[in-house]
C-alpha cells in the first residue's frame, strides 16, 4: 500500500515547479505516531508553491526551500495532513497521526485515474506486489486465486505454460469472450490465446494446452493489481472492459534517490508434483473374458494373483492373434498365464512355478517439475527524472517429461519533467515466451489417455529413451496395443513436440501537460505487438498420423491504443470539489494467422513443410478499429456525498456503417454517513459508506458479420474431413453460409450495484458488501436458421441473460503492535445466472464439449449447464431398472447440472511476529459440476479402481420398470455390463460421471523472514527469504484429477474433463535482496 | 494567462481534430474480411458448386452411401452404417445434406445466375459469357433440385434463398418442382445455344457448352422418366429429350472426377476415415452369378483373394468381406451426375413401356447400355457381350415383364452407388427385386428422407411427415 502511494505522490508532484534560487536545505525523517516507524513516500510541499519532494524508504527527505517561504505541508494517505512552520533548525522531523477518515486506499481506476476508494460508488479490490510475488506463480492470473471476490480463475491444466480462465462476476456474453480487459500502466494489453481451435464449432477437445498472453507479464514488475468488477467501474474503458478489468500498475523509479540506484534481486526455486490423480486398479490384467490377451485394448483379463509369467512361448508379431501369444516386443516380462488350469481353458499354457505377476504404476511417468525464477531490477530517479529497469528469467520444467516453458522479460520505464508544465514518460517491455507443450485430451497422442488406458501389467517405459531414439520397430511404436490405438505417453512426450515461441513488445509513451493547478492534459499511446510461431509435430509412427505430420503456424497481433485526456480538478466553492474528465480513445486491433499443414513426412525427424509432398495453407486476418469519447464528472460535497456520472460514446467498425455509434452512461453515488454531525468521530464506527451505481455497458459485434461474403471453405459432410479449396489448383468460393446482418447493434448489459463499506474500531475491522444485478440484452450470437433461406446461420442480437451476485469482504486485524500483527481476510461470493432468451426457435446453444457431454446455454437454465444423457427415470427421479436388475439408459439429452459454483470463498490470514511472517489462504469452491469423462472411459477399459469390484454383487437403487417395486435384484458389474452394456461412459448415460467439482484447498501457505534489520549497517537495504506452498492440501469429492481443470482451456465451455492433464502442488523457496 | 489560453485552444483543437477524424478512422471497409471477399468471379462459384454437388448433393455420404446401403450395393457392417442398413434414419441424420443443398449448392448456383444475368445487360461478348454460366448453372440447379425433391418430396424453391426477406420459406409441391426442373433445363439449353464462350473452372466439361447441352437433354429425359407413375407422357417425353441431343457416348458422361488426395472421392474419405461399409452379398452374388466382369472394379477381393459380400444376417467383424472397389471407393473414383449408360437404359425402358417400338430396339438399347457400362470401367469383354447378347435375343418378344426386369436389374448394376437406382427402385416398385432387411426397424425399404431437424425447428412451414416409408408424390403406391 505504501509503496503504491509513492507512485501516487509522484503523479501529484509531477506538475510542481523546479528548484528556485536562494534556498535553504531542510531535511528530516517522517515517522508514524502509531509505531514510530519511518514512512516512505510522504509528500512534503512548500506551501504556496509547487516545490516539493517525497520521503525515501527510510522516511528521510531533503528539500530545498526558497528563502521567502517557511511553511511545509506534509501529507500522506491515511495520515492527517500537517502544516509546519520551519524554525531555525534545518532539520525537521515529524510524526504523522493516522487519519481514520482518510485511511482509505488509493486505487487506480479506469483510464489510470488514481482515486480514493471512499470516493467510489462501486466495489474494487486490490492485490499488492508482495502477495503476487509470494504466490510464486508463473502466470500472474493464478496469483489472484482466492484473493478477490467474484473473480473465477481456473487453470486449464497443471502443465507448464497452460492457460487460465478468468471471469469477473460470471459471464456477460453468450458466445463472446467473457474475460476481463488487462490494462498495464493505463494501456490495454492483449490476453488472447489459451483455447484450442474454434471451440464454438465443437472443436478443440484435443491438442495442447496453450498459454493466454497474460502469462507474458513478469509478476515481479507488478506494483499492484486492482480488479474493476462492475459496469460503473469500467464504464470509462468502454466495450473492451465490458467483462471487467484487471488494472496492473508496474513498479517505477522513485524520485529523489539521487545517484543511488536501488537494485532488487529476487530468486526463487519451485518444485512441482502432480496432485490428485484418478485411482486405478492393479488386481486384474489385460485381456477380456477373464483371459489374458496381449495387445487387447481392455483390461478385463485374469485376476493377477492367480497368474504367473511364462517366457517359453515365443510367438512373434505377425503370428495369429488368437490363443496364447507371447509378444516379447511388447510384454517384456513374458506372457501372463495361469498358475493352474482352473483359470484357463487352455491347459497348454500354464506355469505353476513361474514368477508372480508384478504391476506397474503408470503415474511413475510424471516427474518433479522445477521452476527457477530470477529477476533483477534497478530503479532510481532525481527530482527531474526517474527510471526503472528489470530483467527476468523464468524457466519451468513441467511434471510431464519434456514439457517446459520459459519466459524472459526486459522492461524499461521512465519519466522526466521537461519543465514545470510538461512531463514525458515511456515504457517498453520486451518479452520472449516459449515452450514445448504436450498433447492432451481426446487425442490419440494425449498423455493421460495413453497412461490411464494402459493395463497395470504393461510397462510403458520399457525400452524408451526420452529425447533419444525410442523403442521403435516395424514402423510401429511400443504400446500396449502392439503399437496401435493410442500413442505411448513416453512416445508422445519424447517424439511429438509442440514448440511455440512468442516475441512481444508492449510499450507506451505519454505526455502530460499541467496547464494550471486544476487543469491538465495527458496523452498516451500504447502498442502491444506480438508474434507467435508454433510448430506442431507428430512423428512418423504416431497413432493419429502414422505417416508423420507437421503444422506450422505464425500469428501476429498488433494492438494500438491512444488516449487523450483532459482533467479538471477544482474546489469551486467551499465544500464542493469538482473532478471532470474528457477523453478520446482510438483503438486498433489487428490479428493475422497463417499456417501450413503438411501430411506425410518424407524423412524422419525433419519437421519442415518442404519435407512433404502436399501442403495445405490457411490464412485468417481480423482487424477492428474503434474510436470513443468519454466524459466523467465527479462531484463531492464535504467529503460526505459523492456523485459520479460518466458517459461514453463509441464508434466501431464491426457494426453497420449507418449505425456504428453507440452511447452508454453510468451513474453512481456514495454517501459516507459517518460524516454526519451526530455520527462523526464515532469510536466504534468511524467510517461507514453506502453506495449505489447503475451502468450500461455495451459490446460491439465480432468483426465481419455485417455482410454476407464468399468463402473458400473446405467441403465436408459431417462424416469426413472433406476436400479443401483450392481444389487441385482450382479456386472455389461459396456464398455464406453465414447471413450477413446489416442491422447489428451492440449488445448491452445493464448493471446495477449497491453496497456498503464499514470500518470499525480504528480500522481494525472492515466490512464490505456488494450486491449486483447484470441484465444482458440484445446479446449477440450466431443463431441457426432454416437453410431454405439460403443460409445456415445468422449473427444477431437476440439473447438475454441475467446474472446476480453477492460479494462480501471482511478484514479483521485482531492484533496490531510493533512486534505482533495478525490479520484475517475473508472474501465470499455467490453468483446466480439464468439464460432468459437465446433466439427465436432456439432454446439451446452448444458452447463446447462432445456429442454426448455438452456444455450449453439453455433457456431457463444457468449459462454453462452440462447436457447429456441420463438413465430413464420415473416422475420422482428414481432410476428405472429392467427385469435383469440393470438401469435402463435413455437417449434424451437432459440438463445434468451447473458448471459454476454455488458460492466461493477465500479465507486468508497473516500472522507477523517482528520480522517473521506466516500466512495462508484457504480457497473454497462450493458446488459446481464437472463431467468426469475420464472416469467413464477408464471404466470401459477396466483400469479404473472401481472396476476391481467386477465380481462383487451390487443392487441398483431404483424402481423396477415392469413392476413399480423397488429393485432388490443383485447384479455383477462385469465386462458384459461395463464394456458391452451401458455401464461405461461411451455407450451409457454420461450422468454417472457428472461429479461435484467443489473443493476446499490450502491454496497458499507462506512463511517469510526479513533479515533487513540485521543488515542495517551494511550496504544491503533489504533481505527477505520465504517459503510458499501452493495447493498443498486439496479436499474434494471429485474422483479425477484436481477439479480445477478445463479441457477447453479458457473458453466459455468450462466443466469438461476428458483425460485432462493433472494439476500440481508446488513448493517454492525464494529470496529477495535489495541493494 | 493569454499564453495558457493559446495552449488551451491548441489542445482543444487537437481534441476536436481527433474527434473529427473518427469518421475517417471508422472506415466501413475495415470490416470487410480480407479472407472472405464480398465479390468473386462466377467461375469460382461454379467450381465450388460442382465439387459440392459431387461431394454432398449427388455423391455425398448422406445420400449416395445411404441409398447404396438401402439398394444393397454395400453393407453397413458397423456403427451408424449398420443403423442405416437397419432402416434407422432420423431427421438429425440428413440435416447436413439438407443444409448443404440449400445454403451452399443451390444458393451458389443462384449466385451464378445473379452474376450472369448482370452480364446479359452488357456487350455481346459479355452476354455470351453470361449465357454459358447461366446454362451450366441451370443444368446443375435442375440436377440439385431433382436430387433434393426425389428424397424429400415437397421442398421450398420459389420463396427460398431470400435471406432476411424470408427466413421461413413455404414449400412447393414436388409437382411444381418437377415443372421447375424441366423449365430450368429448357432455359439452360437456350442459354447454352446462345453462347460462343466457354466457362472457366468448369471441373466437369471444361466449359464446353455443347457437352452441357447434351447433359441437359439427358437430365430432361431422366426427370421425365421419373414421372412414369404419374404422367402418361413420361416415356415419350423422355425419348423426345434423348432424340433432341442427349449424351451419345461414354465420353460425354457428366462425371465429376476427383483428382486424388487430398481432393478425394467422399466415399473414399468415408472408408478411409471410418470404414464400416463393405460389399453387400446382394450385389456381389449377382455379379458372380452373372460372371459380370465389372466385379473387379466394383469390389476389391478380401484377404483371401475372394469376393464376398455381407448379408443382412452377417455378424462378423468384416475381415472376410470385400471392400468397395475402384469404381466408387478410390481416391479418384468419379461421382457420376448422369451417364451415357443411363440414357441407353432410359431408352430401353421407355421404348418397352411406351409400346410403340419394336422389341428389337428395346433389346438393342439394353445390350448397348450394358456394353457402355462395361466399357466405361474398361472391362468390356467381347466374348462375354456376345454371350449376353444371345441371352437377351433369346427372350421372347412377348415376355416384356422378363425383359423389363432385366433392364432394371442391369440398370441397377450399371448405376452402382448412384442415387438414381433408389429412384428406379421406388418408381418401378422394386423391379430390381430387392428383399428388405429382415432385421430392419420395419421390414420394408424406406421410401423417403425425413425433413431435417433444423428445417423442422426453424421453419414452421415444414410439412409433417409420418415416417420414412411415406411416399413422395411421383412414387404412387400402385401402377
Amino acid at each position: 500500500m505504501r509503496k503504491f502511494t509513492i507512485v501516487l505522490a509522484f503523479l501529484l508532484l509531477a506538475g510542481l515547479q523546479g528548484v528556485l534560487a536562494q534556498t535553504r536545505v531542510i531535511s528530516g525523517v517522517i515517522t508514524s505516531s502509531e509505531d514510530k516507524s519511518p514512512i516512505p513516500g510522504v509528500t512534503i510541499v512548500v506551501k504556496s508553491t509547487t516545490i516539493g519532494t517525497t520521503t525515501n524508504v527510510d522516511g528521510k527527505y531533503v528539500l530545498s526551500v526558497p528563502a521567502k517561504y517557511d511553511i511545509l505541508i506534509i501529507s500522506y494517505v491515511g495520515m492527517k495532513t500537517k502544516e509546519v512552520k520551519i524554525g531555525e533548525s534545518n532539520t525537521l522531523d515529524l510524526a504523522l497521526e493516522p487519519d481514520i477518515m482518510n485511511m482509505d486506499e488509493i486505487v487506480v481506476t479506469a483510464i489510470g485515474i488514481p482515486r480514493e476508494t471512499k470516493a467510489l460508488s462501486y466495489s474494487v479490490q486490490n492485490v499488492t506486489s508482495d502477495d503476487i510475488q509470494k504466490a510464486a506463480r508463473t502466470d500472474v492470473i493464478n496469483s489472484l486465486q482466492g484473493k478477490v471476490s467474484d473473480v473465477q480463475i481456473i487453470s486449464s491444466a497443471g502443465t507448464a505454460g497452460a492457460g487460465s480462465y478468468i471471469a469477473i462476476r460470471g459471464v456477460q456474453s453468450i458466445t463472446g469472450d467473457n474475460q476481463p480487459l488487462f490494462v498495464v500502466d493505463g494501456v490495454p494489453i492483449d490476453n488472447s490465446g489459451g483455447t484450442f481451435g474454434d471451440v464454438s464449432a465443437g472443436q478443440g477437445v484435443d491438442g495442447v494446452a496453450t498459454s493466454n498472453r497474460a502469462i507474458d507479464i513478469n509478476p515481479e514488475d507488478i506494483e499492484s493489481i486492482n480488479v474493476l468488477k462492475g459496469g460503473a467501474a469500467t464504464a470509462l474503458y468502454g466495450l473492451r472492459a465490458a467483462s471487467g478489468a484487471i488494472i496492473i500498475s508496474t513498479k517505477k523509479g522513485k524520485a529523489g534517490t539521487g545517484r543511488k540506484i536501488n537494485v532488487t534481486f529476487s530468486t526463487s526455486l519451485t518444485l512441482d508434483r502432480v496432485s490428485q490423480l484418478p485411482k486405478l486398479q492393479n488386481e486384474y490384467g489385460q485381456g477380456s473374458g477373464g483371459q489374458w490377451s496381449s495387445g487387447n485394448r481392455i483390461t478385463w483379463g485374469p485376476k493377477l494373483d492367480t497368474c504367473t509369467y511364462d517366457k517359453t512361448f515365443t510367438g512373434a508379431p505377425g503370428t495369429p492373434t488368437s490363443g496364447w501369444n507371447y509378444w516379447p516386443l511388447y510384454d517384456v516380462d513374458g506372457a501372463v498365464v495361469g498358475k493352474n488350469a482352473k483359470n484357463y481353458d487352455d491347459t497348454k499354457n500354464q506355469n505353476p512355478t513361474g514368477e508372480a505377476i508384478h504391476t506397474y504404476n503408470p503415474y511413475d511417468y510424471f516427474q518433479t517439475g522445477v521452476t527457477t525464477n530470477n529477476s533483477v531490477s534497478m530503479a532510481g530517479g532525481s527530482d527531474i527524472s526517474t527510471f526503472y529497469f528489470s530483467f527476468s528469467d523464468n524457466q519451468t520444467k513441467g511434471v510431464v517429461p519434456n514439457n517446459w516453458f520459459r519466459r524472459n522479460t526486459f522492461k524499461i520505464s521512465g519519466d522526466t519533467k521537461l519543465s514545470d508544465k510538461w512531463k514525458v514518460s515511456g515504457n517498453a517491455n520486451y518479452i520472449i515466451t516459449n515452450g514445448n507443450r504436450i498433447q492432451q485430451g481426446s487425442n490419440t497422442s494425449g498423455v493421460m489417455l495413453g497412461l490411464l488406458r494402459t493395463p497395470p501389467t504393461f510397462d510403458n517405459s520399457a525400452g524408451y529413451i526420452i529425447n533419444g531414439s525410442p523403442y521403435y520397430t516395424d514402423g510401429k511404436q511400443r504400446s500396449y496395443r502392439h503399437g496401435g490405438g493410442y500413442d505411448n505417453p513416453y512416445w508422445t512426450s519424447g517424439m511429438n513436440h509442440y514448440i511455440d515461441k512468442v516475441n512481444r513488445l508492449i510499450g507506451n509513451v505519454g505526455i502530460d501537460y499541467y496547464a494550471t493547478k486544476w487543469l491538465n492534459f495527458s496523452y498516451r499511446l500504447g502498442v502491444d505487438w506480438w508474434g507467435r510461431k508454433a510448430d506442431d509435430q507428430l512423428a512418423i509412427g504416431s497413432a493419429a498420423q502414422s505417416a508423420g505430420w507437421t503444422k506450422e503456424t505464425s500469428e501476429t497481433k498488433k494492438d494500438f491504443n491512444s488516449d487523450l485526456i483532459m482533467t479538471i480538478d477544482k474546489d469551486f466553492a467551499k465544500d464542493f470539489n469538482l473532478h471532470f474528465l474528457l477523453g478520446n480513445n482510438v483503438t486498433q486491433l489487428y490479428y493475422n494467422l497463417l499456417n501450413g499443414t503438411a501430411n506425410g513426412l518424407l524423412f524422419k525427424n525433419y519437421y519442415n513443410l518442404n519435407n512433404t509432398e502436399s501442403q495445405s495453407t490457411f490464412e485468417q486476418t481480423t482487424e477492428i478499429r474503434r474510436a470513443g469519447i468519454y466524459a466523467d464528472l465527479q462531484l463531492s460535497w464535504k467529503s460526505m456525498l459523492y456523485l459520479s456520472i460518466t458517459g461514453r460514446n463509441d464508434w466501431s467498425t464491426t457494426l453497420p456503417a449507418s449505425n456504428n455509434s453507440f452511447f452508454y452512461p453510468s451513474f453512481g453515488g456514495g454517501w459516507i454517513f459517518t460524516q454526519l454531525p451526530g455520527l462523526k468521530d464515532n469510536k466504534i464506527l468511524p467510517y461507514g459508506k453506502v453506495r449505489v451505481s447503475y451502468a450500461i455497458v455495451a459490446k460491439d459485434a465480432s468483426p465481419y458479420y455485417t455482410q454476407t461474403t464468399y468463402n473458400p471453405y473446405t467441403i465436408a459432410d459431417g462424416w469426413t474431413a472433406g476436400d479443401p479449396f483450392p481444389f487441385a489448383n482450382t479456386s472455389g468460393y461459396t456464398w455464406g453460409p453465414g447471413l450477413g446482418n446489416a442491422k447489428l447493434k451492440p449488445e448491452k448489459t445493464k448493471s446495477f450495484e449497491v453496497g456498503a463499506d464499514l470500518k470499525f474500531f480504528r480500522n481494525r475491522v472492515s466490512f464490505s458488501y456488494t450486491y449486483f444485478n447484470n441484465m444482458g440484452q440484445d446479446l449477440l450470437l450466431n443463431a441457426p436458421i432454416a437453410a431454405s433461406s439460403g443460409y445456415s446461420t445468422m449473427y444477431t442480437n437476440a439473447a438475454s441473460m441475467r446474472t446476480t451476485g453477492h460479494e462480501l469482504t471482511l478484514d479483521v486485524t485482531p492484533i496490531k503492535s510493533k512486534n505482533w500483527e495478525w490479520d484475517v481476510t475473508v472474501n465470499f461470493s455467490r453468483i446466480r445466472n439464468k439464460v432468459l432468451e437465446l433466439a427465436p426457435g432456439i432454446n439451446s446453444l452448444f458452447l463446447g464439449g462432445f456429442e454426448n457431454a455438452q456444455i450449453r446455454a439453455e433457456v431457463g437454465q444457468p449459462y454453462r449447464t452440462i447436457y447429456g444423457t441420463d438413465w430413464k427415470r420415473d416422475g420422482n427421479g428414481n432410476m428405472l431398472i429392467d427385469d435383469n436388475g440393470f438401469p435402463i439408459p435413455s437417449s434424451d439429452m437432459v440438463p445434468l447440472g451447473n458448471v459454476d459454483p454455488d458460492w466461493t470463498m477465500g479465507a486468508g490470514s497473516t500472522l507477523r511476529w517482528k520480522d517473521l511472517s506466516f500466512s495462508f489462504l484457504i480457497d473454497v469452491k462450493h458446488g459446481g459440476k464437472m463431467w468426469n469423462g475420464t472416469r467413464g472411459a477408464i471404466q470401459y477399459f477396466g483400469t479404473a479402481a472401481e472396476t476391481a469390484d467386477r465380481n462383487d454383487s451390487y443392487v441398483y437403487q431404483g424402481i423396477v420398470a415392469s413392476t413399480g417395486q423397488w429393485n432388490t435384484k443383485s447384479v455383477v458389474r462385469n465386462e458384459d455390463w461395463v464394456v458391452l452394456g451401458a455401464g461405461n461412459g461411451f455407450n451409457g448415460p454420461i450422468s454417472n460421471n457428472i461429479e461435484d467439482a467443489g473443493w476446499v484447498r490450502l491454496r497458499t501457505v507462506t512463511l517469510s523472514y526479513s533479515l533487513t534489520h540485521l543488515l542495517k549497517k551494511t550496504f544491503i537495504k533489504g533481505l527477505e527469504v520465504y517459503f510458499t506452498g501452493t495447493n498443498l492440501l486439496l479436499f474434494t469429492k471429485y474422483s479425477g484429477v484436481d477439479p480445477e481443470t478445463s479441457l477447453l482451456g479458457n473458453s466459455n465451455a468450462q466443466g469438461i474433463d476428458y483425460f485432462n492433464m493433472p494439476g500440481t502442488k508446488s513448493y517454492t523457496l525464494g529470496l529477495t535482496l535489495a541493494l | 494567462m493569454k499564453k495558457i489560453n493559446f495552449k488551451f485552444i491548441g489542445i482543444l483543437l487537437l481534441v476536436i481534430l481527433a474527434l473529427g477524424s473518427c469518421k475517417k478512422w471508422i472506415d466501413p471497409n475495415v470490416n470487410t474480411s480480407p479472407d472472405s471477399p464480398p465479390d468473386v468471379d462466377m467461375s469460382v462459384l461454379l467450381a465450388y458448386s460442382e465439387v459440392n454437388m459431387a461431394y454432398n448433393t449427388i455423391g455425398g455420404n448422406d445420400i449416395a452411401r445411404v441409398t447404396a446401403i438401402w439398394m444393397q450395393y454395400v453393407a453397413g457392417i458397423s456403427r451408424q452404417s449398420n443403423a442405416e442398413q437397419n432402416y434407422y434414419w432420423f431427421n438429425s441424420d440428413d440435416n447436413n445434406l439438407w443444409n448443404t443443398n440449400y445454403s451452399a449448392t443451390m444458393i451458389d448456383l443462384k449466385q451464378i445466375f445473379e452474376k450472369a444475368d448482370a452480364k446479359l445487360k452488357l456487350s455481346p461478348a459479355e452476354q455470351s459469357v453470361g449465357h454459358v454460366y447461366r446454362g451450366i448453372a441451370g443444368v446443375l440447379l435442375a440436377n440439385a433440385l431433382g436430387a433434393t425433391t426425389d428424397v424429400w418430396g415437397s421442398i421450398p424453391y420459389k420463396d427460398a434463398f431470400q435471406g432476411f426477406a424470408n427466413l421461413q420459406p413455404t414449400f412447393n409441391t414436388q409437382e411444381e418442382i418437377y415443372t421447375t426442373i424441366q423449365s430450368l433445363l429448357t432455359d439452360a439449353i437456350a442459354d447454352l445455344r446462345a453462347t460462343s464462350s466457354s466457362a472457366q473452372r468448369d471441373l466437369i466439361y471444361n466449359g464446353s457448352a455443347s457437352k452441357w447441352i447434351a447433359a441437359a437433354w439427358a437430365m430432361k429425359a431422366r426427370y421425365a422418366l421419373h414421372l412414369s407413375k404419374v404422367s402418361a407422357t413420361a416415356y415419350t417425353d423422355a425419348l423426345a429429350a434423348i432424340d433432341s441431343g442427349a449424351i451419345a457416348s461414354n465420353a460425354g458422361d457428366c462425371d465429376f472426377v476427383f483428382s486424388g488426395y487430398p481432393y478425394s472421392n467422399p466415399f473414399f474419405n468415408f472408408e478411409n476415415e471410418r470404414g464400416d461399409v463393405q460389399m453387400n452379398s446382394t450385389l456381389i452374388d449377382t455379379l458372380i452369378f452373372r460372371h459380370d466382369p465389372r466385379l473387379s472394379v466394383y469390389a476389391d477381393p478380401n484377404g483371401d483373394g475372394d469376393f464376398k459380400g455381407a448379408g443382412f444376417l452377417y455378424t462378423g467383424d468384416g475381415s472376410d468381406i470385400s471392400w468397395p472397389g475402384a469404381a466408387v471407393a478410390y481416391e479418384t473414383s468419379p461421382v457420376p451426375f448422369i451417364t451415357y449408360a443411363e440414357i441407353l437404359f432410359i431408352k430401353a425402358e421407355a421404348k418397352l413401356k411406351s409400346g410403340a417400338y419394336p422389341i428389337s430396339e428395346v433389346k438393342d438399347a439394353l445390350i448397348s447400355a450394358v456394353g457402355a457400362s462395361m466399357d466405361k470401367w474398361g472391362v468390356l469383354d467381347t466374348t462375354y457381350m456376345a454371350i449376353y447378347k444371345g441371352f437377351i435375343q433369346a427372350i421372347p418378344d412377348a415376355a416384356t415383364d422378363l425383359l423389363f426386369t432385366e433392364i432394371m436389374r442391369q440398370k441397377w448394376i450399371a448405376l452402382y452407388f448412384q442415387i438414381e437406382s433408389y429412384n428406379d427402385w421406388r418408381r418401378t416398385n422394386n423391379a430390381i427385386g430387392l428383399t428388405p432387411n429382415p432385421k430392419g426397424s420395419k421390414i420394408e425399404i424406406p421410401r423417403r428422407y425425413p425433413y431435417s431437424v433444423d428445417e423442422v425447428t426453424y421453419n414452421s412451414n415444414t410439412p409433417v411427415v409420418a415416417d420414412i416409408w411415406q411416399r413422395v408424390w411421383w412414387d404412387l403406391a400402385k401402377k
